[in-house]
């Protein structure tokens, strides 16, 4: 089932008197469930399609659904509420608002919507979380006084809190060292594997790519590989047919829109 | 909300320097408002007390006029202002209505008028008001009995209140300098003096002679104030029994008057007629045959001892004073009497607005140091958003709306407002006790109002600390609407940029 699905979806920004594009008229699909790379050097387009997805920014050009419906069309409080019942976010600086403990700070979104839960159920399941990621001992501390990699277990705890449909990182392991960011990145596997939320982060260390599913390599805002592995890779599409020869070692099948068509630039 | 309010306390804590920045000058209007208020109160109550005490009663009853009527005389700097002062229609009336109402403790009556003292006709006659050694008078004619009775603290200390008919007058000690001053002339009870008197019915030299000295029991400054004999102010302020005769005009006089052509009014043959004068050969006969009949000119000059200008009531309780007053403006309207009735602060005119003028300068400088403190509140909140900026895009990311980050700021100032508003009601109760303990003497007359007394005693009234703190609260609100809308402004994929 297709949860995302980005379609010739263009970013233009200005700067000053010139405009930069930043994303060329993308498209692609995740499915549910998808623990996925999106790669690329810097610049070259991973945050903003990630910011496109994750509802904070609109694109320029196209459309981006969500579960099969357009956003293009929503109000800021829709797209508030969308994201907050849809979408958890782990940010490559952490953010966790300075002034709150552990707990408090995986339990804000919460607060923030309507109370599904009860008071001992949003206990328990806060509980469960702090556990996941491995903070019991550290629930009262404020981020001041955690480290690098505690932040990131906070921050993943606090996006998986409102049992999110989607899961975005933006590079989530790029403040922290290699050894923890392999951590961080198995912590998130792990929970998309127990809780089949798809996982859709951004990166440009190649190793981390390797541990994805399915990947979506870009380049000067257009993508240039998009495959899933199963073993071997297998191609879903490309944007340029050279790039895309050069990776396509397996069964060629395209799974998605023609994007070619979408990202002749 | 709790999260709210966590999150507020937090913040507020977090930024200790910006909060106590805000906080200081918060806690520092509190207390500038609640002292200067019971400044204000004392020195209004100082007023009040002096002028209830002194001059005016709790309620003054006067007769109709456009402008507004104070015991100093007409109230108008307006150039077609009224320049006698009514007298009172149906005085018989109204002292029988006065004296069977329980409410009324006492009350006197008394007429107004102004005068220039001289001591020999020759200066009497060339008075130039703009002197700087002219000594000029407001003249109470008083009903000496009833009056001294009713400002106990005004002391006869030399000498005796002039009686009506006495043509007597009672100065203060200031004033008696004064006159020694001036002639170099040891001045003193039993001398006379001429006082020059400006009314509607023209200018009149009376004689008077000094019966007595009086003081006052206050120190609302020296003031030009004089008792003289009912009868000479009567007829000073134009109160003659020929005063309100009417000249009935003719069909030509009326004509003439209408017009504005000199040759209308002078060309008429008839009007000036020429008359062979011969030098030195007057005798009172024919001085007396010129002037005809005088009579309606010595009407002119005889008081009128009906009239009075004012009736200054005491009552039993001075807090009644309102529904006394409704309660007399409705008799008069049902019992057809044209008279008015107004308060110690309408009787005492704009003295007694002093301390009206006091408030209104205390609050324009409130104003203007709240629009300050606006600004300053303002400008540290703003930098604190920007400082914010990844965090609030954060909450939004989140998915905070825009209503929650608004009731955060709102959270945030109105916190701290009350916190520190609340700090500053206790510093200005710790000050107003301490100065109160030192028992500040008034070094001057003019702080001696402002104290209200002999020594500084401020007594903050709860309503003041209430109505602080609501202000400190609509300032506290009016400051967070900007930085607000800038923190509105900030949109999610702000918190991106959070590094």
């Amino acid at each position: 089932m297709t949860i995302v699905e980005l379609e010739n979806v263009r970013k233009v920004y200005p700067l000053g008197k010139v405009e930069v594009e930043a994303v060329k008229g993308v498209s692609f699909k995740i499915e549910k469930g998808d623990f996925i790379s999106i790669a690329g050097p810097s610049g070259s387009g991973k945050s903003t399609i990630l910011n496109m997805i994750g509802l904070i920014d609109t694109p320029t050009a196209g459309e981006v659904y969500i579960e099969g419906k357009p956003v293009s069309g929503l109000k800021d409080r829709e797209l508030t509420r969308l994201r907050h019942d849809m979408i958890g976010f782990i940010f490559q600086s952490f953010n966790l608002i300075p002034v709150l403990n552990v707990y408090e700070n995986i339990e804000f979104p919460l607060l923030l919507g309507k109370q599904s839960m009860s008071k001992n159920e949003k206990k328990e399941w806060i509980d469960f979380l702090i556990k996941e990621v491995g903070l019991e001992q550290w629930r009262h501390h404020k981020s001041n006084e955690l480290s690098g990699g505690q932040r990131q277990r906070v921050a993943i705890a606090r996006a998986l809190v409102c049992k999110p449909a989607i899961v975005l990182a933006d590079e989530p392991t790029a403040n922290l060292d290699s050894a923890t960011g392999e951590q961080i990145i198995e912590l998130m596997k792990k929970i998309n594997r127990e809780l089949q939320t798809t996982f859709i982060f951004s990166t440009h260390d190649q190793k981390i790519v390797e541990i994805a599913d399915h990947v979506i390599r870009l380049r000067d805002g257009m993508v240039i590989e998009n495959y899933r592995k199963n073993g071997e890779k297998e191609l879903v599409s490309a944007s340029q047919p050279s790039e895309a020869s050069k990776v396509n070692k397996g069964k060629e099948e395209a799974l998605g829109s023609p994007t070619t068509q979408g990202m002749g630039r | 909300m709790a999260v709210l309010l966590r999150i507020a306390f937090r913040n507020i804590w977090q930024h200790k320097a910006k909060s106590f920045i805000i906080g200081i000058l918060i806690a520092l209007g509190v207390i500038i408002i609640v002292i200067g208020n019971a400044m204000m109160d004392a020195a209004e109550k100082g007023i009040r007390k002096s002028y209830i005490e002194n001059f005016t009663g709790d309620l003054m009853i006067h007769g109709p006029s456009k402008d507004a009527v104070s015991i100093f005389g007409i109230e108008s700097f307006s150039l077609d202002a009224e320049t006698r002062v009514p007298s009172i229609p149906q005085y018989e009336k109204i002292i029988a209505h006065l004296a069977e109402d329980s409410r009324v403790a006492s009350y006197t009556s008394m007429a107004v008028s102004y005068g220039i003292l001289a001591a020999d006709l020759e200066e009497a006659e060339n008075i130039e008001e703009d002197s700087e050694n002219t000594i000029f008078g407001i003249l109470f004619g008083i009903d000496a009995k009833t009056y001294f009775s009713m400002f106990p603290s005004i002391k006869i200390i030399e000498g005796q209140a002039p009686e009506r008919g006495s043509g007597g007058l009672l100065l203060s000690p200031q004033q008696l300098e004064k006159l020694r001053k001036k002639y170099k002339k040891d001045f003193a009870v039993g001398d006379t003096l001429l006082v020059t008197g400006y009314s509607s019915s023209g200018f009149k030299i009376r004689e008077l002679t000094i019966t007595g000295l009086f003081e006052r029991n206050d120190r609302t400054g020296e003031a030009p104030f004089m008792y003289a004999d009912i009868d000479v102010v009567r007829v000073l302020a134009g109160l003659t029994l020929g005063v309100d005769e009417r000249i009935q005009l003719g069909s030509r006089e009326t004509a003439l008057l209408s017009t504005t052509s000199e040759e209308d009014l002078f060309g008429d043959a008839d009007i000036v007629q020429q008359e062979t004068v011969q030098k030195n050969s007057f005798s009172l006969e024919q001085v007396q045959k010129i002037f005809k009949d005088t009579s309606a000119r010595d009407l002119a000059n005889t008081a009128d001892t009906g009239a009075w200008n004012f009736i200054l009531i005491r009552l039993r309780d001075s807090s009644q004073a309102q529904a006394v007053m409704t309660d007399y403006s409705q008799w008069f309207a049902s019992a057809g009497v044209q008279a008015n009735i107004t308060d110690w602060k309408g009787a005492a005119g704009s003295a007694g607005r002093f301390a009206d003028i006091l408030r209104t300068i205390f609050t324009i400088a409130l104003i203007i140091v709240a629009v300050v403190a606006i600004i300053i509140m303002m400008n540290t909140l703003v930098i604190s958003v920007i400082e914010r900026t990844g965090e609030i895009g954060t909450m939004r990311a989140l998915g905070a709306e825009k209503g929650f980050i608004r009731r955060l700021f709102l959270a945030e100032t109105l916190t701290l407002s009350l916190f520190f508003g609340a700090i500053g009601s206790a510093f200005a109760l710790l000050i107003t006790i301490i100065l109160n303990l030192l028992h500040i003497p008034a070094p001057n007359d003019f702080v001696y109002v402002l104290f209200g007394g002999d020594h500084l005693f401020l007594q903050p009234r709860l309503s003041s600390f209430i109505s602080t703190l609501i202000m400190i609260f609509g300032i506290g609100y009016l400051a967070h609407l900007y930085p607000v809308s800038v923190a509105l402004r900030i949109p999610p994929v702000a918190a991106m940029k959070d590094e």
